[in-house]
This record gives structure tokens, sequence and C-alpha cells, in this order.
């Protein structure tokens, strides 16, 4: 985001600051010596003339004759402005001096310092009368005053125009980089806080009330918001719906089974105990779905800083409690305490899905350990001394209902979704799950989650 | 409507609320045969009214019934009556089960159930209840003090509504006051069964039991939490 910001401003500063560039070279290059000639071309040619005209009225009536030629011709013809100082530095008609005049030599060129009259022929400005006595008159077209005073002409003023330049184009380039991008950042932030879980977030009316193509963007964007909310909460209502239909049989069926086993004494026990199994099973897999499908449509992750070594000890410790009726047990094995930012419900799932799996096929024992990972990060292996899997179906078993040990026999029923939940579960905290035969025989599950 | 089945002289009475007509007729037939006597209603009103018309040992509520909800209904039972209470949640669903435990139930079942657990759960209510009946006398700590014979508890010595759950918690902790008890032991004695990993259920109930109790004089809390032991009720 910021580096499409700072693109944006980047790339219209440097165009607006090399377009200036170029078009100030090119016209210093191509045309300035052109226009510099039209212009004092002209200027020199009337001054020619009317300095001829001035010499002609010094010649034959003195300064007053001069004084009134000046008089005359200003009357009749205001421009060019015409000034005539005499020899003592004063003008004919008593008018202001340009500054700077008066520390003029005869000769000097006070105006226009960097005008064309400092590189070629004869000042265009300036032309000097001379009396039959030697006395010298000087007749000149005053420069124009810039507008910023004389101060804008000095060196260190001249630097300062490039400098406001990059300044005034850098804000303006600033403010268009941020009314471009801003709209951006609020779709990203709608966006993020959406695949968080938070189906509520809009773009919001600040963007969707613009009358621009983001305006369109922001109206659409919240629209389809409001779509992805309304069918995951049908969604969330069904499983509800769902969970609650399946459930009221199972729990008459249990009820049912119960007075049964009151009223017949015990000769039916042992029947007994299979229905209630597997109703049991039957509602572990009616949770197992609900968890799946709560999985799948967007479950929301919060992560807490989790000793993983503690909470894989939670779930061997209960597994163990497990394992010891069937005559199984368990190793385990963690170093110290790792601690990741992580769902502890998410990943407890996880664990203890593929630990009562290993469990389940293992023949007598099975080794779960924690260890820590040379990039920062935690493995959790699970391994088993069972029949393992065919090597095809390494990555197939984690998908919901293949259950197949290696030998071809099916798996204990109930077993079939466990591990895609598992899977689910890994992948939303960021980690990674892979089933392989170990060397020696038996299963393995290595989950390896990384410090973020 | 109420209905009531067979009246033994002795039997504890259950009140069953549940908008499941068929599952409340085999539970009360079957509750009936472990020695219970067993009054059905089915939604949250008549079980609020049947629950505070009096003469009820314990009651059994669903969460998802008509007219009014498990917890609405709870929450009415316990402006009025301390009553135990059993909750029959969704099973997996922890939201409810803090829910309730929050608003003052006992403790909680997860749906589909066998009747035997819930005949273990019942039992194990009652017996905290009646166990500590037997007993006379007071123990006292600072500003707290209890009477195991009449369930009750005071501070300084006002009586304090609490119900059974949070009372034998309160016991427990008053008469090994000064040290520290374990969650283990709070759940076996208090719950009646094994603190498992995601049982959050003793830690709703000592929040709700902090809440009434208040705190010292000084602010402190009185009973304290030792991190990856259990709860002491401080002495001074």
């Amino acid at each position: 985001m910021t580096r499409l910001y700072w693109r944006i401003f980047i790339s219209f500063w440097l165009v607006i600051i090399m377009t200036v560039i170029v078009t100030v070279a090119v016209n210093s290059i191509a045309f300035r010596d052109e226009m510099a000639n039209t212009r004092f071309s002209a200027l020199r040619d009337s001054l020619e003339i009317l300095s001829r005209q001035a010499q002609q009225a010094l010649n034959e009536e003195g300064e007053d004759g001069l004084r009134d030629w000046l008089r005359v011709r200003q009357e009749q013809q205001p421009f060019p402005p015409l000034l005539i100082i005499n020899p003592a530095g004063e003008e004919l008609l008593q008018r202001p001096l340009p500054a700077g005049l008066d520390r003029l030599r005869p000769d000097a060129r006070p105006f226009n310092r960097n005008g064309p009259n400092t590189r070629r022929g004869r000042s265009p400005r300036i032309r000097r009368l001379e009396t039959a006595d030697g006395q010298s008159y000087r007749i000149l077209v005053p420069g124009f005053r810039p507008r910023l005073g004389r101060w804008s002409l000095r060196p260190e003023a001249r630097a300062l125009f490039p400098l406001i330049l990059v300044l005034l184009s850098g804000g303006a380039c600033l403010l268009l980089a941020r009314y471009l991008t801003r709209p951006i950042q609020a779709f990203r932030a709608a966006g993020q806080s959406i695949a968080a879980g938070d189906l509520g977030a809009r773009v919001g009316p600040s963007i969707a009330q613009r009358k621009d193509e983001f305006g369109a963007l922001a109206t659409d964007f919240d629209r389809m918001a409001d779509r992805i909310e309304e069918l995951l909460g049908s969604q969330r209502q069904l499983l509800r719906d769902v969970s609650h239909e399946l459930r009221s049989p199972l729990a008459r069926l249990q009820a049912a089974v119960g007075l049964i086993r009151q009223k017949s004494g015990d000769q039916a026990d042992a029947h007994l105990d299979r229905i209630e199994q597997e109703a049991e099973n039957l509602n572990e897999l009616i949770g197992q779905i609900l968890s799946m499908a709560r999985l799948e449509t967007g479950a929301s992750v919060d992560r807490q800083p989790v000793d993983l070594s503690r909470l894989v000890g939670e779930i061997v410790e209960d597994a163990r409690y497990e394992g010891e009726s069937h005559q199984k047990s368990i190793a385990f094995t963690a170093g110290e305490a790792c601690v990741l930012q992580i769902d502890e419900s998410l990943m407890h799932k996880a664990i203890e899905n593929v630990v009562r799996n290993a469990i389940r096929h293992s023949r007598e024992c099975t080794e779960v350990t924690v260890e820590p990972l040379p990039e920062p990060g935690v493995r959790i292996t699970i391994s088993d001394d069972g029949p393992g899997i065919d090597p095809a179906d390494a990555e197939r078993i984690f998908e919901p209902f293949f259950t197949r040990a290696a030998d071809g026999s099916k798996a204990h029923s109930g077993a079939g979704i466990g591990l895609a939940i598992a899977r689910r579960a890994v992948e939303l905290n960021a980690g990674s799950i892979k089933a392989r035969n170990a060397a020696e025989g038996g299963f393995v599950v290595e989950i390896e989650l990384l410090k973020r | 409507m109420a209905h009531e089945t067979d009246k033994h002289p002795d039997a504890r009475r259950v009140l069953l609320v549940d908008d499941d007509l068929q599952l409340c007729q085999m539970l009360a037939e079957y509750l009936n045969g472990e020695g219970f006597e067993v009054v059905t209603v089915h939604d949250g009103q008549a079980g609020v009214d049947a629950a505070n018309a009096g003469h009820v040992d314990v009651v059994v509520m669903d969460i998802t019934m008509p007219v009014m909800d498990g917890f609405e209904a709870l929450r009415r039972i316990r402006k009025a009556s301390d009553v135990p209470v059993l909750m029959l949640t969704a099973r997996g669903d922890e939201v409810d089960r803090i829910v309730g435990l929050e608003l003052g139930a006992d403790d909680y079942l997860p749906k589909p159930f066998s009747s035997r657990e819930l005949v273990a759960r019942l039992r194990a209510i009652l017996r905290r209840t009646q166990v500590s009946s037997k007993e006379t006398g007071r123990i006292a700590e600072g500003q707290i003090s209890i009477e195991p014979g009449s369930q009750s508890l005071f501070r300084n010595g006002e009586p304090v509504p609490v119900t059974a759950t949070e009372f034998v918690i309160a016991e427990l902790l008053l008469r090994s006051a000064g040290k520290v008890v374990s969650k283990e032991e709070l759940t076996e004695k208090a719950l009646g069964r094994r603190l498992t990993v995601y049982d959050r259920s003793l830690d709703t109930h000592m929040a709700n039991l902090r809440k009434k109790l208040g705190t010292a004089d000084d602010g402190s809390p009185l009973i304290k939490t030792v991190r990856g032991q259990g709860y002491i009720f401080v002495t001074h």
C-alpha cells in the first residue's frame, strides 16, 4: 500500500520536475537568442533614429532645444519612454532616475545586466550625445523593473525558484497520491477484517459516497460483503439446526436404551453397550462434520501465546488415560517451553485428532515428541507402530472420510474426518502437516508451526 | 402443563424442563425408576413458574425451547431462588456452556447424554446440598462466614445468595483458608468430576463467587488465583 502511495507520489513529482526542466532548457537553448534579437533589434533601430534626432536638436539649440524636443516627443509618443541625462547627471525633465544610475560611468550599462546588450553590438538602450565642446549627454530607454524587485535578480534568489517549484509540486503530488491511495487503504482494511472473520466490516459511506469509480467500487464491495454475511449467517443457522435435529433423535435413542437397561436387568448389557457406543460414535461424527463445516466456512482464529510443550503434554495425558484401557501406551518427550502465537482450541483439536488416530492404529505404543526447529518454530511428531499407509495415499489421508490402512483393511469407524479437521486447523494456524511411513515401520505425522 | 410421576415419601424432586415431549417422558420414567420424583414442563415460562413454586430439589433444563429459552428461564429462576440447576447444552458449544454457568447454573450436561450420566450428575449435585446439611455451626474467616447446616453464606453478618455449587466452593476454600486448594480438588469435590483440559466450569463458578463476595476493605480480592496451582482464600 505505502509502496503504491510512494510510487504515485514519486512518479508524478518527477514528471512535473522533469517537464519544467526540459521546458526551461529548450527555451533557453532554442529560442532565447532569437526572441532577444527580435525584441532588441526593434528597440535598437528606434533608439538609433531617436538619438540622431536628439543629436540634431542638441546641435542646433543646445540643452534647452534638446529638452523641448524631448518634451514634445514624449507628449506625442510616450513609447518608448526616453530619459536624457545631462553632463551634471540630471534628467532633463527632472524625472527620477532609475536606481543605481548615479553610479554610472558614461559608458556603463547599468540596466538589464543580463540583457543581450552584454553580448552583442551596441547597447540597444543607451546612446551618447556629444556637444561640440565635448560635453556628453546620454539618451536612454529605462529598463523594465522586475515585478518582484531587484532582489529577485540576485543569484541566490534565482536558486530559490527551483526549490519553490520542487516544494510546491511535491505538496501537490503528496495530496494526489493520498487522494488515490486512501480509498485503497479502506478497501484493504475492510477486506482484511472480513478475512479475519469480522463479517460486518464494510468500506463505509465515506468512500461509497464518492462520485468516482472508487465510490462505485466501494458500493459493489459492500454489496458483496452483505451477500457473504447473509450466506454465512444462514449457513451457520443451518448448521445449528442440523446439529439440533440430528441430535434430538440420538438423545431419545439414548434415553430409550437407559430405560431398556433399567427394565431388562443385565442380560442384554453387552448389546446395549454396543448401541450406546454406536450412538456415541454417531454423535461424535455429527460433531466432527459440524466442526469441519465451521472450519471451512470462516472460523475465527484467536491467536494467543501458547506453550506447545504444555498443550501437547495435556493432550497426551488425556489420551494415555484412554489408551490404557486398550493396553496401549504413549511415550512423550518435549524440549523446554515452546511458546508460539496460535489459536489454542484449534491446535488442541488438531493435535488431539492426530494423537487419537495414532493410538487407534498403533499395536502397542505411540510416540509423541515436541522439538524446536532450526528456524524459529516447533515440530510436533506423532508416530505409531501400526500398519502405516500406502505411500501413494500420503496426501489423501487428510481428505474427509479417507480411511485405509496399508494392508487394505478398513480402519476403525468414526476416524474418517479427524485428520481432515487436523489439517484445516493446522492450516488456519499457518502451519503445515505431513504424513509418511517411518523407515522402521509405522505411521508418522509431522506438524510444523513457525514463529511469526 | 406440569406432569407429575408417582410419589415416594423421601424422593428427591426433579423438575425437568425440555420441549422434547418424548424425551421428557422417557427420562421421567427412567429417573422414576432410580427413585426420583419428576415433574416435567415443556417451555421456559412453565419451568420458571414450577421452579419458583418451590418443592423442587433440582432443575434439569434444556436451552433451546419455545416461549422462553433456557437462559432467560434460568435468569428468572435465579432472581427468586438458589435451587440447583443442571443445564442441557449442545455438544461442543462452549459459548452456551459458559453463558449458562455465568447465569448461575450449577453444572451442564452436553446433549445427547446417557441416562446413567444424568443420574450421576443429579446425585452429585444433590450430594453437595445434602452432605453439608448434617453439620451445624459456623465457619468464619474475616468478613465472610458460612453455615454448612443451612447452606448460607454471610458477609459482615448479611446473607449473600449463592448457588449450591458456589457454596461448596466457598466452603472448601474457607475450610483451608490461607492454603492453596488445587483446581483438581475443587472440580472433583464441587462439580463431582475429573478436571479436563477444556473444562472452564470451575473458573466461571469462581468468577461468580468472587463477584458476590466482593473485596477486602483494602480493595484486594478475598480469593486469589495461584497460577498453575489453584485458588487460595486470603487470611489477614
